[in-house]
């Protein structure tokens, strides 16, 4: 693990308004994440969990603070900007897959390949790889549909790390998977934070936390406490 | 990528089979009505678009006022030439195309074995037109042999088309034309001096054979006859514009009339303009009457391209509402891709894809639809129009389609999946929720769509009301039964010539009556054509203080006419068997018109112009001569055989009999002038295809009725069935907390039935505009009620909640343990 952070965010507030109500959903939030670290954010629904991971993700936007992904301020980045830095630097692994249905096994891995203008030949010694990785390449031309919820989740993953992200952001990625299928993802996340991947992880599960280098704590938008583990 | 996208569209359209369906019917009506009309509009606006110079080039017509109203002729006084010729600066061509009817027969290789006779002569086949060099330049005739400068040097030369000169010469080259000699009625001489090309373009210039124009000084009153067939086109020179070219023509036509009015003191007046018109505008010029022309109206054209407009408009709207109302099922893949970097470039091309794959399958489609509109239209549509349309136009006009109904149908879709944020994919169950607004723009859509199909219903219902009406009400005379022939032109003209004599019309007529399924038989004009002659006519009666005169129209009769037609007599007798007029039969408009005080007042007096009036001898009850457009007025039946070419019978006996007349008559008639062939029609049947262009109209807007309602109901049905899934759980827990199924039908339905009663709302004084405007044109029409609105109504909300209720029956019905299960 190196030392330096990979991300760092400072005072970050973050509002949910309604046309009655403002609802805080992070409050005066400081975290920093290392280049290399695994860290599970655990806390009770409604905590902010997932408002954070989006935030991370940038998928949505922060009222107040600062966030520096690698060094560089992308608080204030516009959606293009936004765009281009999470598909060549993180992948996402939700609870619920999210794999596109019209799509086969195959063709939903390639597609971050695609959106970054990877050659399709390079693209095809890529997916190929990966699917071996996550020992689904039998079932590339199957459909989401056709699949176990732990053999999609596995597509997910690959999906995820296609793209040689160096961050992995995962939804409790076993949530919806059999203790088994859950331990299977967890060694694959494991296997690829070994392999050098940050990944910033929210579960519910004391058990998946287990895998983690660091837990945050998280209650009404804060950080509650962190515990490193051994 | 595109590979991907291809797939993925694939895909997305296979995943909605329904929904693409839907879509693919209605656009591929769209597209098809589109095709059609495009290839119609095409075809009519292409005639004379080979004429060179046409925006240089004119057509110079007579208007004529009559009580009021402009009348138009297509031809123009002959003498009018020479003086544009020789006094209006800037025009550079100017060719006359007079028709020369003297030209009966070509005889060719006079004297020879082979000599051969032609006798066929007509408008569309051949005919002979007088003219002068510059009408071929005009025109733009290429020369297959000879040229323009010198085919006419002497009055004994003759241009051919090339498919003319095959009739005379089977078989023989152009150049080998040239120098041969023909004769006209056997006796002048021609020596074709050119061999010109058929046009390749649609046109009104429909000759022949060409002979040139004498030239001669004509004396003062030709500058008052006009003839239909005396057509004059001139050619403007290049950066000619806004000179007085009309007034000035009109100046010297005035001019010839005061010469004239000085030298021959006529009695009449005289209201002729000369209107100069551009030749692109004369295929349009639906006011000239010339039957051997081929004219259409641009109002037809307006309107057939409003009815195209409006189904593919229909038909956008339903892949608008179905693709927009799929968006919140879709807000997950969108996300998704968002997610992983897709910009929103490459969302919206996904879109613009998909929309394009569906009307291009639309698109193939129609190529089968288009077959069978053809086909149900055949007898409305030109049959040039089906093979008219180039490859080239046919890429382009489908190029353009394509791009347009692609840009249409997906730029809100593609709006709105811009607005998708992935940011709701961690947040598990949300879906992207459709705003107010875009349900709103939803619902007007479907009011727009049911909009105009209702206005197509209601106005069909009104012009079925009034055709009903004009083929169904009493004429004033029984037209069943009655069968009917014309002499054909070239046996009249043998009477008019006096190569046959009257008496074997009469003898016919005998002949005729003699068969025994014809219970009545007569020679005179039918009660009810286009064609009728008037004059001018005074009430002859010294004791009058002041003269009445009336417009009276005439129709020929003879004894036995009023038997064939059931007229009844309400005063007098019937007319006199005569050669020449002696007498009148007058209808009642005539004796209000007249002044007489009963139609009994009216018998013994005479009627008729100064020099010549005959006594009324009966009076009959009105009857319709006319369209129905028109008001009933004065008429006079007159015995005058020796005008009056048809025949009229009356059958008796069953309608299976009537065959076996029908043959009889042909049989007798063959047996007179077996050369002359005729055909015998039911008059029912003529007058029913006098009624064609209404006949048109209605076939027109029943079917696109059915289009607009069929789309309308397609789109409503789409949309119900995505009501219905995306309320699924809610129906469930309603059911689950006792809700009755036609409570959960009402719940579906009410929103929908509102909306159509809304666009039933909106459309209703339109459509009662509209038809009132069309029927005004018929003096004897309808009366506008509210049975067709209801009507209409009633077949619109039956249309929809059939529609409607499948899905929401389907709905109700549904388990609540199924759709509450993923929750």
């Amino acid at each position: 693990m190196s030392t330096k952070n990979m991300i760092k965010i400072t005072n970050l507030q973050k509002y949910y308004r309604t046309e009655e109500v403002e609802t805080v959903a992070l409050n005066n939030l400081n975290i920093h994440v290392k280049e290399g670290e695994f860290v599970a954010v655990m806390g009770p629904s409604g905590c902010g969990k997932s408002t954070l991971l989006n935030i991370i993700g940038l998928l949505d936007d922060l009222d107040e603070g600062s966030y520096l992904f690698n060094e560089i301020e992308v608080a204030k980045f516009k959606e293009r900007g936004r765009s281009d830095l999470r598909k060549h630097n993180i992948g996402f692994v939700f609870q619920s897959f999210n794999l596109i249905d019209e799509l086969t096994v195959f063709e939903n891995v390639e597609l971050p390949l695609v959106y970054t203008n990877v050659p399709a030949a390079e693209r095809k010694k890529r997916v190929e790889e990966v699917l071996e990785k996550v020992q689904i390449m039998h079932r590339r031309n199957h459909f989401p549909q056709q699949l176990s919820g732990g053999q999609q989740q596995r597509v997910a993953v690959a999906r995820a790390v296609v793209n040689n992200p160096k961050l992995i952001l995962a939804d409790e990625p076993t949530g919806n998977l059999d203790s088994n299928n859950g331990n299977e993802v967890m060694q694959l996340l494991t296997e690829l934070n070994e392999a050098g991947t940050t990944i910033v992880m929210v579960t519910h599960s004391e058990h998946d936390a287990k895998f983690s280098d660091r837990v945050i704590r998280m209650l009404d938008g804060q950080v509650i406490m962190e515990t490193t583990s051994v | 990528m595109n590979n991907l996208l291809l797939k993925s569209a694939i895909r997305q359209l296979w995943k909605n089979k329904l929904f693409s369906l839907l879509n693919i019917i209605g656009l591929a009506i769209g597209i098809t009505s589109c095709w059609v009309i495009f290839k119609i509009v095409n075809y009519e606006y292409s005639f004379e678009a080979g004429v060179p110079q046409l925006d240089r080039t004119y057509r110079i017509i007579s208007q004529f006022k009559n009580d009021g109203k402009d009348n138009y002729n297509g031809g123009l006084a002959k003498p009018f030439y020479q003086a544009i010729r020789k006094e209006i600066p800037g025009v550079e061509l100017v060719a006359p195309a007079f028709r020369n009817y003297q030209m009966e027969s070509v005889t060719i290789n006079k004297g020879q074995k082979n000599q051969k006779l032609v006798e066929d002569f007509d408008e569309a086949e051949g005919n002979v037109t007088e003219t002068t060099s510059d009408y071929f330049k005009l025109v733009g005739y290429k020369w297959l042999a000879g040229s323009p400068e010198k085919a006419f040097s002497t009055a004994n030369d003759i241009v051919l088309t090339k498919k003319r000169a095959a009739i005379y010469f089977p078989n023989q080259a152009a150049q080998g034309l040239i120098g041969k000699t023909i004769f006209y009625n056997d006796s002048i001489p021609k020596t074709v001096t050119g061999i010109i090309d058929d046009l390749g373009f649609n046109t009104e210039f429909n000759g022949t054979e060409f002979v040139l124009l004498k030239e001669e000084v004509y004396p003062l009153n030709v500058w008052t006859n006009t003839n239909g067939t005396d057509r004059l086109y001139i050619r403007l020179k290049d950066g000619v514009k806004d000179l007085p070219i009309q007034a000035t023509i009109n100046k010297i036509g005035q001019k010839k009339w005061q010469e004239f009015s000085q030298e021959k003191k006529p009695k009449f007046d005289y209201n002729r303009k000369v209107v100069v018109m551009p030749l692109k505008d004369s295929h349009f010029a639906v006011y000239i009457k010339e039957w051997y022309a081929e004219r259409t109206s641009k109002t037809v054209i307006y309107g057939l391209i409003a009815v195209a407009a409006f189904l593919m408009l229909l038909a956008c709207i339903n892949y608008i509402n179905l693709s927009t109302a799929q968006i919140p099922a879709r807000s997950k893949d969108i996300g998704v891709r968002k997610t992983l970097g897709s910009s929103q470039g490459k969302l919206v091309s996904q879109i613009i894809f998909e929309s394009l794959l569906t009307i291009a399958i639309a698109l193939v489609c129609s190529v089968f639809l288009t077959k069978l509109a053809f086909f149900y239209f055949q007898e409305m549509i030109p049959e040039k129009v089906k093979d008219f349309t180039s490859s080239t136009t046919s890429m382009l006009f489908i190029a353009v389609l394509l791009t347009v109904t692609t840009l249409i149908s997906s730029a809100y879709p593609s709006w709105l999946i811009k607005k998708v944020q992935p940011v709701n994919l961690f947040r598990a169950g949300k879906q992207f929720q459709i705003g107010k607004t875009q349900i709103n723009l939803r619902k007007t859509l479907i009011v727009f769509q049911f909009f105009i199909a209702q206005f197509f219903t209601v106005s069909a219902l009104i012009i079925g009301q009034q055709l009903s009406y004009t083929l169904n009400k009493d004429m004033g005379f029984d037209k069943n039964a009655v069968v009917t022939f014309d002499l054909p032109s070239k046996l009249i003209n043998k009477f008019y010539e006096e190569k046959l004599d009257q008496s074997k019309k009469q003898t016919l007529l005998h002949e005729i009556q003699k068969i025994k399924g014809v219970s009545a038989a007569s020679i005179g004009s039918k009660p009810l054509s286009n064609n009728y002659s008037s004059s001018w006519f005074h009430r002859q009666d010294p004791t009058l203080k002041e003269k009445i005169s009336s417009d009276i129209f005439f129709k020929n009769a003879d004894p036995n006419y009023l038997a064939v037609y059931d007229m009844k007599l309400i005063a007098g007798n019937n007319l006199p068997q005569s050669d020449t007029v002696n007498a009148y039969i007058i209808n009642e408009s005539a004796v209000k018109a007249f002044g007489f005080n009963s139609p009994q007042d009216a018998i013994g007096k005479s009627i008729g112009q100064e020099d010549s009036t005959f006594p009324i001898v009966g009076v009959i009850k009105d009857f319709h001569a006319q369209e129905f457009y028109k008001e009933i007025t004065p008429l006079a039946l007159r015995s005058f055989s020796r005008s009056a070419y048809t025949f009229n019978m009356k059958l008796s006996g069953n309608s299976k009999e009537w065959k076996t007349s029908i043959e009889a008559i042909n049989k007798i008639y063959a047996r007179f002038f077996p050369e002359y062939p005729i055909e015998v029609k039911f008059y029912d049947e003529t007058i029913a295809s006098l009624y064609q262009k209404e006949q048109n109209l209605a076939k027109l807007i029943n079917v696109s009725t059915i289009v607009a309602v069929l789309i309308g109901c397609l789109g409503l049905f789409g949309l119900i069935t995505l009501a219905a899934f995306q309320r699924s759980k809610e129906i469930g827990i309603r059911k689950v907390l006792g809700a009755s199924i036609p409570s959960i039908f009402h719940l579906l339905a009410k929103n929908f039935v509102q909306l159509i009663l809304i666009s039933i709302l909106i459309a209703a004084p339109l459509t009662w505009w509209t038809c009132s405007k069309w029927l005004e044109d018929f003096y004897y029409r309808i009366d506008l009620t509210a049975t067709p609105f209801i009507l209409g109504a009633g077949l619109a909300l039956f249309a929809a909640v059939l529609t409607i209720s499948f899905q929401s029956i389907k709905a109700a019905i549904q388990n609540p343990v199924n759709s509450l299960r993923d929750e």
